[in-house]
């Protein structure tokens, strides 16, 4: 076929490939990246580029799509693709120096690619590949399933930036870096093979073969960085033990240990773990701090420094997290209203992303699990039937009190939900209006006379929840519990409903003695010094080891801390107790940590920080993204887990002598399964 | 006195959940008053600078949740308080007969050197309803200070602002004496350690 004059040969299409300007959906560009040839030039000239479709004109847009879509051996040329345009880039293929690369996972649904120029000013956008839209994914999707193979290799892993990565496998090297699994080097150096894969000596070319192979090793996740200390820590410490255990030496020997008592932060750290926070004087924690060396080893190995996110950490987390949509809430249920997915892969979709504000009236009830995960929409209504009648009956044992004069708890628990109704959320718009006409003993300054016909139904909720628990019975604070849930189902009995599961984890925060909010204290001032050490010296300092200043935050989770739909979105994200059900906790240690350098350098007393924290409120929302809260969260918990995971696998090697460090408080992190503390019995007040 | 440092006046306000310890805060500090408050979890506190006299003094002033059951927390907010203001709302004769239950609860949690001369003050809130609404009378809250050693009383109307300052000028003079007989305290007692050291034992009380 002759070459047309002036024209390009389009050597790859790929079609529906995004660019992302921001985190709104609606700004997206879509758009083609292409691989073209100028006439007489070989694979090295190759030009890599994206054209947003609203370059092409009509017929360059069918060329284009039929080029996505195409078989091989078919070829089209066309005009040399457009650069004008603020998002549209071509570089040749011999200035791309690198090619990252993230397959879609169920944070992420659609894969991406980057592609690093060689010269460092150049940065281009990351390409989204919208899979589920792309005709030729699509049907090579349909072909695989066809051609179906047990055998066969990341099977899972199949998307456009794959298909357009093996394209480009038959056209240059492409050598993984393995210093950092998502990075492939393009036509890489020496140079660039010992700086960025220094124990790879062979120097296989990627093929069609071996690349799908190799994407699988390298499952990207905003966690990668991360998973690769910890592997690399792992084999360093086994290996440390086998041979002739460099670290068990140092446990053990006297020297070191006389060194670490002349260290004055080192013995006032040892001393505070010895001592352990309150009563907990844990003789297996004393045991493991008995080295603050070996300690200091663990840390440095498991990159305790990369405690301080660095903002590419910051900016993936941004990028991991997209809501779900009613209309992929309703996806994930079949015909008959039943889960047609995992619950855990529903959990992992909500816990990195929340959900979309109309998809939480739908969601939440599962959630909280007022409704089974494994149920139809047909059992889901019958529970609901039998729900407004046990509401009723529940209801029906406290409407005749509010007529008894002698009832003295059911008067004073009225007066005490009465005064806090009143003041619940009264900014937001549901609960602003005064929209009742007076009653006939109307009275302005009586608190029992709501006149608002949203916090009235709160009122029946939480005198109706003061029946159904009648040990714990209203505590305040229940009323900031109740309220978001209320907004979002605006259904008095469902609300109730979902409100009583809350409790169910929430009870503990409430008990008359306060133990339950001591745990979570005492749980969060030994993750503090296990996970924040300097900082954990500083607050003491401080005198506020003690944590109170988090108080406020534990109680009610961060409701007077945070924006409304900040709030509603990280409760969402609590509930699904995707790694542990008392991840609020590690949300407690990101804000500290967060705010770890600025208290450390300025503030030096319990009045000051306590205001410190306690200010950290609406107004300054700014100081608190969520999504990039959640994913230190996310990260402190990996890291704790692996720390522990480590710290058994040394200790277990230890013939029993030095047992794990490990407490049962700190244990009990690792658990999904709920905490549950009850109150025993009635206390007034 | 001298003042080799600016003074700190600790302040903590106590009563029932709803007496308005917020509003009262709130209106002597900032001069507002609001009905969108939220209920008071954990603790928090305003500062305020005032003049006594010549003397300038800053006033921090500790506001906690009303209901009992999180007073559990109180040690740690109650150290070192000079004076501590004791609230109810006159609409409301159960949070007037708590009063003495918050200052019982106030001594055993603040731990204070001489719980006889301790300086509280007790405030009659939202004085500002319809008379018939007035269950605390002024008569009976009288009465119930005198017995509790001639405790300064005072009926606020934190929503219309007022008595506020009133009130507040005397929390802060009697918190400051508080601070100095701490002061004179604290060096009367290390005089006694001393002499005791040198005479055995001896004391003419």
């Amino acid at each position: 076929m002759k070459w047309p004059a002036g024209k390009v040969k389009l050597v790859f299409v790929k079609s529906k490939v995004y660019v992302h300007p921001s985190r709104r959906a609606q700004d997206n560009i879509c758009g083609f990246l292409y691989l073209y040839a100028e006439q007489g030039s070989t694979d090295s000239d190759l030009v890599v580029g994206w054209v947003p479709e609203s370059f092409l004109a009509a017929d360059e847009l069918e060329q284009f799509k039929q080029a996505d879509v195409s078989a091989s051996g078919e070829v089209f040329f066309v005009r040399r693709p457009s650069t004008g345009g603020s998002f549209s880039w071509q570089v040749p293929l011999r200035a791309v120096f690198s090619i990252q690369h993230r397959p879609p996972s169920l944070g992420t649904m659609n894969g991406s690619l980057l592609f690093n120029t060689r010269s460092s000013e150049e940065k281009l956008p990351w390409m989204f590949f919208h899979d589920v839209e792309c005709p030729s994914t699509q049907a090579s999707e349909r072909q695989r399933v066809k051609d179906f193979n047990v055998f066969g290799v990341g099977t899972e892993l199949f998307w456009g930036g794959a298909q357009f990565l093996e394209e480009l496998g038959k056209h240059c090297v492409l050598e993984r870096s393995t210093l950092e699994n998502s990075v492939l080097l393009v036509n890489p150096t020496q140079d660039d093979l010992n700086n960025f894969s220094p124990t790879n000596v062979e120097k296989p070319q990627y093929g069609l073969k071996n690349f799908s192979q190799a994407v699988s090793e390298a499952r990207w996740n905003v966690l990668q960085a991360l998973a690769r200390v910890t592997t690399f820590a792992r084999s360093h410490v086994n290996g440390a033990i086998r041979d002739s255990s460099t670290l068990k030496s140092l446990l053990v020997h006297p020297e070191v240990q006389k060194v670490n008592e002349d260290f004055d932060s080192a013995r006032i750290y040892l001393a505070k773990w010895a001592l352990g926070v309150q009563e907990e004087a844990d003789r297996n924690r004393a045991q493991m701090l008995l080295n603050e060396e070996m300690r200091q080893k663990l840390y440095k190995e498991m990159g305790i420094d990369c405690n301080k996110l660095s903002p590419e950490e910051i900016q993936k987390a941004h990028e991991n997290s997209r809501p779900v949509s009613l209309l992929e809430w309703s996806g994930f249920f079949d015909s008959t209203g039943r889960l047609a997915i995992t619950v855990d892969e529903l959990k992992d979709r909500v816990f990195h992303g929340g959900l979309a504000p109309e998809a939480r009236p739908e969601a939440w009830p599962f959630l909280l699990g007022v409704y089974p995960w494994d149920s139809s929409s047909q059992e889901r209504d019958d529970l609901h039937k039998v729900m407004v009648l046990q509401y009723d009956m529940l209801k029906s044992r406290w409407l005749p009190k509010l007529t008894d004069e002698h009832d003295e708890y059911f008067k004073d628990q009225k007066f005490r939900i009465d005064k806090d109704v009143q003041r619940t959320d009264r900014s937001m718009d549901l609960f602003k209006d005064e929209d009742l006409p007076p009653s006939d003993d109307y009275d302005n300054d009586d608190v029992a006379n709501i006149k608002n016909h949203h916090l009235q139904k709160l009122q029946s909720i939480l005198l109706t929840f003061n029946e159904y628990n009648d040990k714990l019975g209203y505590v305040q604070g229940m009323n900031d519990l109740l309220s978001p849930i209320y907004v979002i189902l605006q259904d008095e009995v469902l609300s109730f409903w979902c409100f009583t599961k809350f409790m169910d984890r929430m009870e503990r925060n409430f008990l008359s003695d306060q133990r339950g909010m001591k745990d979570q204290m005492t749980t969060l001032n030994e993750l503090t010094q296990f996970m924040l050490p300097e900082f954990y010296i500083h607050l003491e300092k401080c005198d506020s080891s003690n944590l109170f200043f988090m108080f406020r935050m534990l109680l009610v989770w961060f409701k007077r801390e945070f924006s409304w739909n900040d709030t509603v979105h990280l409760w969402e994200v609590l509930w699904t107790d995707f790694y542990s059900s008392q991840f609020h906790l590690f949300v407690s240690l990101a804000i500290l940590q967060k705010h770890e350098r600025i208290v450390m350098a300025h503030l030096t007393q319990f009045d000051q920080v306590l205001k410190y924290f306690n200010e950290l409120n609406e107004s300054q929302t700014v100081g608190f993204k969520l999504n990039e809260l959640l994913t230190r969260a996310e990260l402190l918990f990996l890291k704790f887990r692996n720390t522990v995971s480590v710290m058994d696998t040394y200790s277990s090697t230890d013939d029993g002598s030095a047992k794990s460090p490990i407490d049962d408080h700190l244990r009990k992190l690792l658990s999904r399964e709920l905490v549950i503390q009850k109150e025993l019995q009635r206390v007034s007040g | 006195m001298s003042s080799r440092k600016k003074t700190l006046l600790k302040v903590i306000i106590l009563g029932d959940s709803g007496v308005g310890k917020t509003s009262l805060m709130q209106q002597f500090v900032n001069g507002k008053f609001s009905q969108q408050y939220k209920a008071t979890i954990g603790a928090d506190f305003l500062m305020k600078e005032l003049v006594l006299d010549d003397k300038t003094v800053t006033m921090q002033l500790w506001d906690t949740a009303g209901q009992e059951r999180f007073q559990s927390l109180g040690v740690a907010f109650y150290r070192g308080a000079d004076c501590c203001v004791l609230v109810y709302d006159v609409t409301n004769p159960k949070s007037f007969e708590n009063v003495s239950l918050w200052r019982d609860e106030f001594l055993v949690q603040a731990n204070v050197k001489n719980p006889e001369n301790f300086p509280f003050v007790v405030i009659g809130n939202k004085i500002d309803v319809d008379e018939s609404k007035k269950l605390v009378s002024l008569k009976k809250a009288q009465q119930f200070c005198a017995n509790l050693g001639n405790l300064p009383l005072f009926q606020t109307s934190a929503k219309e602002a007022v008595n506020i300052d009133q009130a507040f000028d005397v929390i802060a003079r009697n918190a400051l004496q508080q601070e100095e007989n701490d002061e004179f305290q604290d060096e009367f007692n290390d005089a006694i350690n001393i002499n005791l050291e040198s005479e055995n034992q001896g004391c003419a009380c």
